[in-house]
């Protein structure tokens, strides 16, 4: 289970400024028994920097390309939205899934999220148990049920190629 | 001299002119008074004898001698009725040499001798009084509808920021409220063991109050998205309407052994989801509010009423509903009967009536205690 075809497990990067929310998606995930690398980051800006590999995100060993977006929509600096828009516009990153996981139901951030390219629109559940439920059919559909396209990871390619990731 | 002969020969019969309810007025040709009646007395103060020969510019005010000598001179020129009314602004002056506003119908008046002109003049003072009381009543009406308008301007504008505050103050609460109970669950799961028995059941009475709470938010905000988040109105086939909200509570009527009857119901202009929203509550209290052993029957159907409105009814044979609660149970989060018993928190009926005051209706309920209800809703047929 969520082990990718190179054995390593799959990167989820988590895109939320609330801590609170950060330590229970990381919770869920172990009660889910998912034994995925979970990364966080703080801000839209944040998420850009990892997936560009800029500053402290350079390394790629050290900041694997995540297999998985989980992405607030309300955020400081950079919101979900924008992040959003400049991932599913970059042709090196759009094959990423992005699931939204958010505390709005707003009927404009659903329609405006799909619009934008997003795989799938949560709700962030009212409860723990729900967040486990949710974490844990995140992780059958994308990494067990679906077949994702095969991103090659090797950081010697990688160091000579002037583009993000891969 | 001329004037003297027509005095006694030429002049109408004096009871006829005697007759009129206006001051009347004879000159000749060169505007000598020939005869006046007794109004014309009264109106201008003078003795008959006094007028009879004198110039007639002698009743008008100093300053409009000349003027109404050149209108008399014109209408020699051309004789012709001129009836009264026509707001020449004519001014009388009485011998006392007080003025007042006056209209005046002129005609002509051919005789052997010459022309000769009749004025019925009458005093509009009382009249252009009251026109004035008029004016001073419109403007002050005008100033009161501004004020109105204004004032209710404001007060719309009032009710949106307090329906945005509700809805943005139920939106941020959730944020918190998910923690407590996501915490809340992890500290039972992980910790549960180390408490002792009141130390569960106290971390259980938080929790339960904490999602009762996260209860009352999600009903707060569904209350407030009614205005923030309403849509336009199209035509909505209300038994269509109806059955799909039959399709949405079939698991309510299977539980409640129930069983929904939809007579005729026509198609109106409404919100589409507010009316759903409106059948559902009413259906779902009609199931809920039921007699211990008495399977539910609940009849929904319309008809037209009088000024293009259209009713709506939902009857029940349930417990019903005491007579001095019917105001109280449109309101807010208000409950009658104890939780334990019947679920929810009270806001389906304020939801009901704020989508018929919405769409420019109303919501009653009629009932008798023990024997069921019957909730009338009347909206608009059509919507401007």
């Amino acid at each position: 289970m969520s082990i990718s075809k190179s054995k390593r497990p799959i990167t989820i990067l988590y895109a939320d400024d609330d801590a609170d929310d950060q330590l229970l998606v990381k919770e869920a995930l172990e009660e889910a028994r998912l034994l995925n690398d979970l990364r966080f980051v703080n801000d839209g800006e944040e998420l850009m920097e990892y997936l560009y590999r800029r500053g402290e995100y350079a390394d790629p060993a050290r900041s694997p390309r995540p297999g998985l977006i989980l992405l607030d929509l309300n955020m400081p600096r950079k919101n979900g939205r924008e992040a959003l828009a400049e991932i599913k516009k970059d042709p090196n990153l759009r094959r990423i899934p992005i699931v939204v996981l958010t505390t709005s139901k707003a009927e404009e951030d659903i329609y405006r999220s799909y619009d934008l390219g997003v795989n799938s629109f949560v709700s962030k559940p009212v409860n723990f148990s729900g967040m486990t439920a949710v974490m844990k059919a995140l992780g059958t559909y994308w990494f067990e049920i679906v077949e994702l396209p095969y991103e090659q990871e090797s950081s010697d390619e990688r160091a000579s190629d002037p583009r993000p990731l891969d | 001299m001329a004037h003297e002969d027509r005095i006694r020969r030429e002049v109408p019969p004096a009871q006829l002119l005697e007759a009129a309810p206006d001051a009347m007025l004879v000159t000749d040709e060169g505007g000598i008074i020939v005869y006046v009646n007794e109004e014309a007395e009264k109106l201008f103060g003078y003795a008959r004898e006094e007028l009879l020969g004198r110039l007639v510019e002698e009743l008008v005010p100093e300053a409009r001698r000349g003027g109404h000598a050149g209108h008399r001179q014109r209408f020699a020129g051309s004789p012709h009725a001129r009836p009264m009314g026509l707001a020449l602004n004519i001014t009388g002056r009485r011998k006392d040499g007080s003025e007042f506003p006056a209209d005046i119908k002129l005609s002509p008046l051919p005789t052997p001798s010459g022309l000769l002109v009749t004025a019925a003049v009458r005093d509009i003072t009382a009249q252009q009084e009251a026109a004035e009381r008029l004016r001073t009543y419109a403007r002050h009406l005008e100033q009161l509808q501004a004020a109105l308008t204004q004032k209710n301007r404001e007060l719309e504008q009032r009710n949106r920021e307090l329906e945005q505050f509700a809805y943005v103050s139920s939106h941020d609460l959730q944020e918190p409220l998910r923690k407590i109970v996501a915490f809340g669950d992890r500290l039972t799961e992980r910790c549960g063991e180390q408490l002792d028995e009141r130390g569960r059941d106290y971390l259980g009475r938080m929790q339960s109050a904490a999602r009762r709470m996260q209860l009352l938010i999600n009903d707060l905000l569904e209350y407030s998205r009614l205005t923030t988040r309403a849509r336009a109105f199209e035509r909505v086939d209300l038994r269509l309407a109806a059955q799909v909200t039959l399709s949405d509570l079939e698991v309510m009527i299977e539980r409640t052994g129930g069983r929904v009857e939809l007579g005729e119901l026509e198609t109106i202009d409404a919100d589409p989801v507010q009316v759903r929203q409106l059948l559902q509550n009413l259906i779902g209290n009609a199931l809920k509010f039921s007699r211990q052993g008495v399977p539910p029957l609940v009849r929904v159907w319309g008809r037209g009423a009088p000024g293009d409105l259209y009713e709506i009814h939902v009857e029940d044979n349930g417990i019903g509903i005491d007579p001095k609660y019917v105001e109280r149970i449109f309101t807010v989060f208000e409950r009658l009967n104890p939780r334990e018993k019947y679920e929810g928190t009270g806001i389906g009926l304020a939801i009901c009536k704020k989508i018929a005051e919405r769409h420019g209706g109303g919501i009653v309920v009629q009932s008798q205690p023990g024997r069921g209800s019957t909730f009338v809703v009347t909206l608009p047929a059509k919507q401007r």
